[in-house]
């Protein structure tokens, strides 16, 4: 693998490397066009078209925001039943967790464990992940910068994994529908957890990753 | 900050993640750049980009109506049976009044998927030929946007649960549509790692320069 050959007079991880805003250019978000940036008026991207700016409007305020919607909804999507299962006219409602249980029970231990992670965990990890990077921001704490950036990165890229169940609810009541005998019913837990999910991936959009690294 | 306004350098390219300056470098396909300062991957080129991802988003936008609309498996039980699609499975969902999750799984499962292709088909035909007829520029703008919010993939995920939760329970006929929507997976999935987006750009720049 070949890294992208760094300015050879900074030294890797110093405070002042040459950065683009300090260069007086900003980055085009969607096509990652180098553009020269003045403080006045309005920059748009003459390449696609978007609008430039420095840095990501109200980022912070904007994740703090999502971030915390996602928090509050998270306990009425754990604690509602996500799905209802009737059986011969008698309703069974079962959390994500009852399911997950479920499938430890049977023994199903792989996929017990890919739907604990794609619905507990990574939500979770999420919310506390993206908190810590926010907390960091706000208190100018330097260290670890690197590492965040990381695991943003990484909380990217398992956003979109918890809407999992939302889908295996969606078809378990399209496909077992043989009411009065047997169904299954989504509970209102699913309305929550899709919205745990959506404002999550709202969160990790608005949140500027540069400003980790801003002092 | 260093109050003193440097020279950009000619070439520059910018890490999206922490704003470091980077000399802009030839790369091979194969080879994937990362930033030296914080980690994130910066750029991966492919190969022969523009014909693959026409060839594949084509072949992936031939599977989208069977892998969205025919049944994917038939279950039967009590001497009864009941099929489902995708996107019927999704419509079920809105009549039994779950509006908001419906919209949202529509969304992301059929439209944002279906715009995406057809975005990957029209810029590659754009730039293959030449010739700026979509306005492709912003065509890809719309691309860059859908990207976090398409997820077929997590609904795959999504039928391999439910054939493990249910197979024991009833015998399982898997139908055309399941075929189909692996399949579309997979061209999609192609689709989007043979697009090589700063290749794209910069052929797009090119265009608008010749236009000019």
């Amino acid at each position: 693998m070949t890294g992208a050959e760094h300015n050879s007079t900074v030294a890797r991880g110093e405070i002042d490397p040459d950065t683009a805003i300090s260069a007086g250019l900003a980055l085009c978000h969607v096509c990652k066009k180098v553009l020269p940036f003045e403080e006045q008026g309005e920059l748009f991207c003459p390449r696609c078209g978007a609008r430039v700016h420095l840095r990501k409007t109200d980022s912070m305020a904007r994740t703090w925001a999502f971030l915390i919607t996602a928090a509050i909804l998270l306990f009425p999507a754990n604690l509602l039943p996500i799905m209802r299962v009737n059986h011969f006219g008698v309703y069974e409602s079962s959390t994500i967790l009852d399911g997950i249980i479920y499938f430890f029970q049977n023994g199903s231990y792989g996929i017990g464990l890919i739907i604990l992670v794609a619905s507990i965990l990574v939500p979770a990890f999420k919310i506390v992940g993206i908190g810590m990077v926010l907390l960091s921001v706000h208190f100018r704490w330097q260290s670890w910068s690197r590492h965040k950036t990381l695991m943003f990165r990484g909380i990217e890229f398992v956003g979109r994994w918890s809407m999992l169940d939302i889908f295996v609810v969606a078809l378990l009541q399209a496909i077992v529908d043989f009411a009065p005998l047997t169904s299954v019913e989504v509970g209102p837990g699913a309305r929550y957890f899709t919205g745990v999910v959506l404002f999550t991936l709202f969160a990790t959009v608005s949140f500027d990753l540069r400003l980790i690294w801003d002092t | 900050m260093s109050s003193v306004k440097r020279r950009p350098l000619i070439q520059a390219i910018v890490c999206d993640s922490c704003d470091v300056m980077l000399e802009d470098i030839d790369v091979k396909p194969g080879h994937t750049v990362f930033c030296p300062r914080c980690g994130s991957k910066l750029y991966v080129p492919r190969a022969d980009s523009c014909n693959r991802t026409l060839a594949f988003s084509i072949t992936a936008l031939i599977l989208f109506y069977p892998a969205m609309v025919m049944p994917i498996m038939t279950l039967y039980t009590f001497g009864m049976e009941q099929s489902a699609s995708v996107v019927g499975s999704i419509f079920k969902l809105f009549d039994k009044g779950y509006v908001f999750v419906s919209v949202i799984a529509l969304l992301t499962v059929f439209v944002f998927p279906l715009f995406r292709l057809l975005l990957l088909l029209c810029v590659s035909l754009g730039l293959k030929c030449r010739k700026d007829f979509f306005r492709i520029s912003f065509l890809m703008r719309c691309y860059h946007y859908l990207d976090e919010w398409s997820m077929p993939e997590v609904y795959m995920l999504g039928i391999l649960v439910t054939i493990i939760k249910i197979y024991h329970l009833a015998y399982i006929r898997y139908d055309t549509g399941l075929f189909c929507f692996v399949g579309l997976i997979l061209a999609i999935t192609c689709a989007s790692t043979t697009m090589d987006e700063r290749f794209y750009w910069n052929a797009i720049e090119k265009l608008q320069m010749g236009n000019r």
